[in-house]
């Protein structure tokens, strides 16, 4: 579960401050789909950054199953990523002068998991995402839409609890994009996984759970689905 | 993310810049490579200076003598003139010029010699013997040196007893058998050979001549008296390639042969009964501290000593003085691949940006982000090392048989001797001036800001 209270977070000093995020507050629910969805510059982006422990609050709380992730130390909030977090990213990021198993190993090798099933283990994630016969290719040489599933490999190799895709299909054609999202879903359900979507596309958006819509630093609206399934039965 | 990884992780993305790692790592390698050519110069010339020191000299014999040259090793006399002293009298170095220097006498050897821990003491003649020749041959000219049993010579041919030569045998270098007409070292042996000795003009032989009523006229100059003596050849002594003797090998009388060719030489002269120096032979004195000791004991007697420590010591100094001057020039290289060094980190820290970002965002602790930058430089330094290091190997193995031919330097020496520790010291050293090198750069890296790093334009 992630639980926001208070958060807000400036930047800049004195006159020239910008607050990008201002008191929010917000729970979500382990396992469900969460879109963030607004314009650029709304503070989307900056929500997710905190939420993973890429970026610091400038106040308030985020407690993420339990564990008040804004009170840790630099060390322990890496720790925190390694063990919990996983990110796909607009770019993909996939490294081009490495093989799919390399880049996959990537999250492996951070955790410390042991040589030997780290081939394993990343296999399994590339069979996945329909990529084993890829494992020993140079990702330079795969097409946009299999970088990204390369990367939803990296994502979900080290079983994260939460899984953060930030404009997963920004930079895919239609088919390519949907086979992506077709993807992050079923790892959201197979490994209950909690997937947080940030997005200005709102058919992508509207196929999650909870769609939470931002502006100017504020939340302006959430909607959720289940919630509104569970009050017409 | 373990050590391991990272050393692995780090080989790879040099193994992605090939070019630029290898012409990084060659500036390093110059230094590597002079760096361990004179270190296995230095080795060479060291063990050199270590045989020709226990060729010429006995290791537990002392030079002892009056004069404060004796412990000068440098080789440069005293710059400022000294006061005459009447008593000592005028020693002439030929076309150096005369000088004053004070001896040591027969009366100071005996003292020496009664001294418990002094075994044996063997003046050093200066015995200027005119020729050597047998019957029905040509002259040749010769050196002498009194045997010293501490220090046996390698011989061709006869053997040596274990104290002193018997009176009247020698040992004749190698170099004398053929032209003397002996068929082999062998044949010489228990043969005689004649050596004849001049007296110097002395009072005595001046006054005579004035007595006599003669003065300067062609075919009227006096006669020096000349001694001839038969010798018995006790053995051959095989040419070394380490002697420091000027004029060849030289022939070994035992000590009261020589004592007695001097005495002759010398009679009536200031010299008589003087010696420039005498070897002191003390119990036990190859180890460094018995040979001190005596050396204190000696000194507070009023004499001056030289062990052969002291003289090895010397002669290394003229080395290290000149394998200094080329490792400055060697480091001052490094110090110039160091910025080599840390003008490529940085620039693969900035390739590598979004990388870097990725790798911290995962979750990869600022400190392994800057063990991957280091251990990245330390490969580099491992390269230049190990390229430097195999080059000046594979010099050395080429041009040591040419060295030890135009050095003359005897079958099996080497001038370029490496030693396996110290490349293994050299390259490792090498290693860690590249990971300090890396260590801004790296900081760099390990500062960099993850979202930063990741913002797509």
């Amino acid at each position: 579960m992630i639980e926001l209270a208070h958060v807000s977070k400036i930047y800049g000093k004195k006159q020239n401050q910008f607050a990008a995020l201002e008191a929010i507050n917000l729970t979500i629910e382990s396992g469900r789909s969460v879109a963030i969805v607004g314009k650029s510059g709304s503070g989307k982006s900056t929500l997710m950054h905190v939420m993973s422990g890429l970026d610091r609050v400038s106040g308030g709380t985020i407690t993420i199953d339990g564990q008040d992730i804004s009170k840790l130390k630099n060390t322990a909030l890496d720790q925190f990523r390694t063990d919990k977090i996983g990110f796909i990213f607009q770019s993909f990021f996939v490294q081009a002068n490495e093989t799919c198993l390399q880049n996959v190993m990537l999250p492996l090798e951070i955790n410390k998991t042991p040589r030997s099933e780290r081939r394993r283990l990343a296999l399994e994630a590339l069979e996945q995402v329909e990529l084993a016969d890829k494992a020993n290719a140079k990702a330079g040489n795969l097409s946009g839409g299999q970088k990204q599933r390369l990367a939803v490999a990296r994502a979900i190799v080290s079983k994260p609890s939460i899984i953060f895709a930030d404009e997963p299909t920004g930079n895919l054609d239609t088919a390519t994009g949907g086979k992506v999202e077709e993807l992050l879903f079923e790892f959201n359900n197979k490994l209950s996984s909690t997937l947080i979507i940030v997005t200005h596309d709102t058919d992508l958006a509207k196929k999650c759970d909870v769609q939470i819509y931002i502006q100017d630093g504020k939340i302006i609206k959430i909607n959720d689905l289940a919630k509104k399934k569970g009050a017409k039965s | 993310m373990k050590m391991l990884d990272i050393i692995a992780r780090a080989g790879r993305s040099l193994r992605g810049a090939k070019a630029r790692t290898l012409l990084t790592s060659l500036a390093i390698a110059v230094g590597a490579f002079t760096l361990t050519l004179t270190l296995a110069a230095g080795n060479g010339i060291s063990a050199y200076v270590d045989r020709l020191v226990q060729s010429n000299f006995d290791p537990a014999e002392l030079i002892v003598g009056r004069d404060k040259e004796v412990e000068n090793t440098t080789g440069a006399p005293d710059s400022t003139p000294k006061e005459y002293d009447e008593s000592i009298g005028n020693l002439s170095l030929g076309g150096q010029g005369s000088m004053q220097l004070k001896q040591i006498t027969d009366e100071d050897i005996r003292i020496i010699e009664q001294l418990d821990y002094v075994d044996r003491v063997r003046p050093n003649y200066q015995i200027n013997a005119d020729y050597i020749t047998r019957p029905d041959k040509k002259r040749y000219t010769l050196s002498v040196q009194s045997y010293n049993p501490g220090q046996k010579p390698e011989l061709s041919a006869g053997s040596l007893p274990s104290s002193d030569l018997a009176k009247g045998s020698i040992v004749l270098p190698a170099s004398y058998v053929r032209i003397l007409g002996f068929k082999s070292a062998q044949d010489a042996i228990g043969n005689t050979v004649d050596i004849a000795a001049q007296q110097s003009l002395n009072e005595a032989a001046v006054r005579e001549f004035i007595a006599n009523g003669l003065s300067a006229q062609p075919g009227n100059t006096p006669e020096p008296k000349r001694k001839v003596t038969t010798y018995k050849i006790a053995a051959i002594s095989k040419p070394s390639v380490t002697s420091l003797a000027t004029v060849g090998m030289p022939v070994l009388l035992s000590s009261n042969d020589a004592n007695e060719m001097y005495d002759f030489i010398s009679a009536g002269t200031q010299q008589y009964g003087k010696y420039l120096y005498a070897f002191v032979r003390v119990n036990g004195a190859e180890n460094k501290a018995v040979a001190n000791d005596a050396k204190k004991k000696l000194k507070s007697m009023g004499f001056t000593v030289m062990t052969s420590q002291d003289l090895q010591a010397s002669l290394q100094t003229i080395v290290n003085v000149l394998q200094s001057l080329v490792v400055v020039f060697a480091i001052i290289t490094i110090i110039a691949s160091i910025f080599g060094i840390v003008n490529t980190m940085y620039i693969s820290v900035l390739e590598r940006t979004r990388e870097i970002g990725l790798m911290k965002a995962l979750g990869t602790r600022s400190s392994s982000i800057a063990w991957l930058f280091r251990i990245e430089a330390a490969w580099i330094g491992l390269l230049g090392g190990l390229i430097g290091a195999i080059f000046a190997i594979l010099l050395s193995l080429a041009v040591n048989p040419l060295l030890t031919k135009q050095l003359s330097l005897g079958e099996g020496n080497t001038i370029l001797m490496h030693d396996p520790l110290q490349i293994a010291g050299l390259i490792l050293g090498l290693i860690l001036v590249a990971i300090l090198a890396g260590w801004l750069p790296a900081r760099k890296a390990a500062k960099l800001d993850p979202i930063e790093a990741l913002r797509t334009e």
